[in-house]
């Protein structure tokens, strides 16, 4: 299950994910964001940091969310601080192009 | 003196007279025709006439002539009982008896031996004989007498007897063909009929050499409809190989004797035996049977005894331009001369090369050697070694990103965090995308690369790695990598590669180098050692199976070395990008070392930013030192 916390600051908007974000609970996180709206959206930060599990198709669909962003001129900044989490995003290549906050 | 006054009166008299004369000379000519069908002048001379074979004469009047006869062909005229033959004067017609001379009809036969008596031959002859009736005249002074045939007649069979009591007198031992000998007798056509048979000899064939090779300069190899016209292939070099078969003896084979038809045997000599002569460059083998080639080179026959020799080396005293074609030689190759453009040169063994080549290919198997420089074009030495070995670099940098492909999914596999569930539901071919394009993305670049090397020949892309390079390219190009299963198929793919390079790597017999004095835009494979002994190489791509050694300047391009690059200068004051690239264990060595140098040891490159002096690039313990 995926549980999304949303919090909006002065520098940009936070996303907690919560549990899992994998093949099954994707979609959640997708409906949230088209319901989003992204005109005056300068930065996106997800945090990662209470995930209990991340597969390869939530670590690709950050990566679309950065490339899709970008092309909007929105920031988008990955936020964690577990360890093993980290060590999947150094190992599969994301924090070479979506940086820590 | 002075004219007579009546003299042009006599004149036209004169004239007149002559005119007169012509005219009635004209008039009193009698046509042949009229003397031919007529014979008489004088209107009482006697005449002549046949009537139903029978002659019939009028007496001439008084001071006419008695008429004549004559006889023609098949006619015969007796004078009182006696044939005459020419014509005579009748003056009584019971002295003369006309009749018609039949030919009468002929049967005959001829027995004689063939030339090396071993037949008897019967030849028959039949000739139709004629009968003819005397032809109706009418009255005439001169009588021919004409016979007209109206019928003929049928020859008689040969009496078979008659030819038996001559083959008799033959002494002819051997089965006689009696049914021939009757029915030749009785066809009544002509006919030649061997009616006794011995055996004919068979001569004995003499001993030959074979000789495996033209003796023509160029030899044409037949023509391909899939390939296009090359104007500049005027047919390779007659050449062998080294232990190549030159020529071999054909036994002689032994006749069979004869038997003619009086019993006799006919002898057969025996066959000759042929022998091979061997000059320099071949030897005999086999007792003397066969004749190999003891060096690479050209074949000839010297002399009339045909001896066979192998020169080595071919000698080309002029540029190698379109009037002498490619050159493509088993053995050295010596050019006194220029390599022109879009023209090959091909050779077993080394390339001599005193001038320049420009825009051309050179393939020495031993080595390549260019006096002078060398603008555009490819050099290769060392054969398909030379190939795999400029491959090297790009099998190594594949293997290695395979490798971090395979490590990177074990390590995630023992992270708590990370989820493989949608691995084992649809395949791990997401995952290794997804690294691929995040970790490794020049390796597409590097496949490309490799899939650009494959050659354009439908047959030969099924030699060596190319199917495998053709399954990888389609395989890690696109959505490609999605089609894979499991890991382990990358697993398979880098041990593969790994097999492919140490075989690569293996130490050759002999490695092969290449020499030039300057190179430009030009691309140098070499299995041994490259030396540009001039002022540099520029924008050139050279892969050297030793070293590569460059004593002036290198600028651009890529430079691959198997043990060590030296150079005077990496790079220009331009800034321009030039890879230098050696594998772990090499050293690079430069005098100068320019900005914009990227300096490579195995995996671990550096891009030079700064200009250095008396610089050493080299690795200890997987640490590059520079």
């Amino acid at each position: 299950m995926l549980k999304v916390e949303k919090t909006e600051k002065d520098e940009g908007v936070y996303f907690d994910l919560i549990g899992e974000l994998d093949m099954h609970t994707g979609g959640i996180l997708d409906n949230l964001l088209q319901k989003e709206d992204m005109t005056n959206i300068k930065k996106l930060v997800f945090v990662l940091s209470k995930l209990n599990f991340i597969d390869s198709t939530g670590i690709g669909q950050l990566i679309r969310y950065y490339r899709e962003y970008a092309g909007q001129d929105v920031e988008v900044v990955i936020d964690n601080e577990n360890d093993d989490i980290e060590e999947v995003l150094e190992l599969i290549g994301l924090r070479q192009i979506i940086q820590d906050d | 003196m002075k004219r007579f006054p009546n003299l042009d009166k006599i004149e036209n008299t004169v004239a007149n007279f002559f005119e007169d004369l012509e005219t009635e000379d004209f008039n009193k000519k009698i046509s042949s025709k009229e003397v031919a069908d007529n014979c008489y002048i004088n209107e009482n001379d006697g005449l002549l006439s046949i009537t139903d074979g029978k002659l019939n004469l009028k007496p001439p009047k008084p001071g006419g002539d008695w008429p004549v006869i004559r006889p023609c062909e098949n006619v015969s005229i007796k004078l009182r009982g006696k044939e005459i033959k020419g014509p005579i004067i009748v003056k009584n017609v019971g002295d003369i008896e006309i009749k018609p001379e039949d030919k009468s009809a002929e049967s005959k036969f001829h027995l004689y031996l063939s030339s090396d008596n071993t037949k008897v031959i019967l030849e028959t002859e039949f000739f139709q004989g004629e009968k003819f009736y005397i032809k109706n005249k009418e009255e005439q002074h001169e009588l021919i007498v004409e016979s007209v045939f109206y019928e003929a007649i049928p020859p008689s069979p040969i009496d078979r007897n008659l030819v038996y009591e001559q083959l008799e007198q033959m002494d002819v031992v051997l089965e006689i063909n009696r049914t021939a000998i009757n029915s030749a007798c009785k066809s009544l056509t002509n006919s030649q009929t061997v009616v006794v048979e011995g055996i004919e000899m068979i001569p004995s064939t003499d001993g030959r050499v074979k000789y495996m090779f033209s003796d023509s300069e160029r030899i044409y190899r037949p023509e391909n409809e899939k390939e296009e016209l090359d104007f500049f292939y005027k047919g390779d070099i007659n050449s062998v190989e080294k232990g190549e078969v030159l020529a071999e003896v054909v036994p002689p084979v032994n006749g069979v004797p004869g038997l003619t038809v009086k019993g006799d045997v006919i002898p057969v000599p025996e066959g000759k035996h042929a022998e091979i002569y061997v000059g320099e460059g071949a030897e005999l083998v086999n007792e003397g049977q066969a004749a190999i080639a003891t060096i690479d080179g050209r074949p000839i026959l010297r002399g009339g005894k045909k001896v066979i020799c192998v020169i080595p080396g071919l000698v080309v005293k002029s540029d190698v331009d379109i009037n002498t074609g490619h050159i493509n030689f088993k053995g050295d190759v010596r050019i006194i001369g220029n390599v022109l453009e879009g023209l090959i040169v091909k050779a077993t063994g080394r390339v001599y090369v005193t001038g320049s080549v420009f825009h051309a290919e050179i393939y020495g198997e031993n080595g390549v050697y260019i006096n002078n420089n060398l603008i555009g074009g490819l050099i290769c030495a060392g054969g398909e070694a030379a190939e795999y070995k400029s491959m090297l670099p790009l099998l190594e940098g594949l293997k290695n990103k395979l490798q971090g492909v395979r490590s990177i999914f074990d390590q995630l596999r023992d992270n708590k965090k990370f989820s493989t569930h949608d691995l084992e539901v649809r395949g791990h071919g997401y995952f290794i995308k997804l690294v691929m394009e995040m970790r490794f993305s020049d390796m597409f670049r590097d496949l490309k690369r490799l899939y650009e090397m494959m050659p354009r020949d439908s047959d030969k892309k099924k030699e060596g790695i190319w199917p495998v390079v053709e399954l990888m390219y389609t395989k890690f190009s696109g959505h490609g990598p999605l089609q894979i299963k499991s890991i382990d198929e990358i697993t398979k793919y880098k041990n593969f590669l790994g097999r492919i390079i140490e075989y690569i790597c293996e130490d050759l017999d002999e490695p092969a180098d290449v020499k030039a004095g300057y190179c430009q835009n030009a691309v140098i494979k070499a299995t041994g050692d490259v030396v540009i002994g001039g002022s540099g190489v520029y924008h050139s791509k050279i892969h050297s199976g030793g070293k590569a050694n460059i004593k002036g300047f290198c600028r651009g391009g890529e430079i691959y070395g198997d043990t060590k690059i030296i150079a005077g200068e990496l790079g220009s004051r331009a800034n321009v990008h030039t890879l230098i690239m050696v594998p772990m264990g090499g050293e690079i060595i430069a005098h100068k070392l320019y900005p914009n140098v990227t300096l490579g040891i195995g995996k671990h490159k550096r891009k030079n930013t700064e200009l250095k002096k008396q610089i050493r690039f080299t690795s200890e313990d997987e640490i590059v030192k520079l």
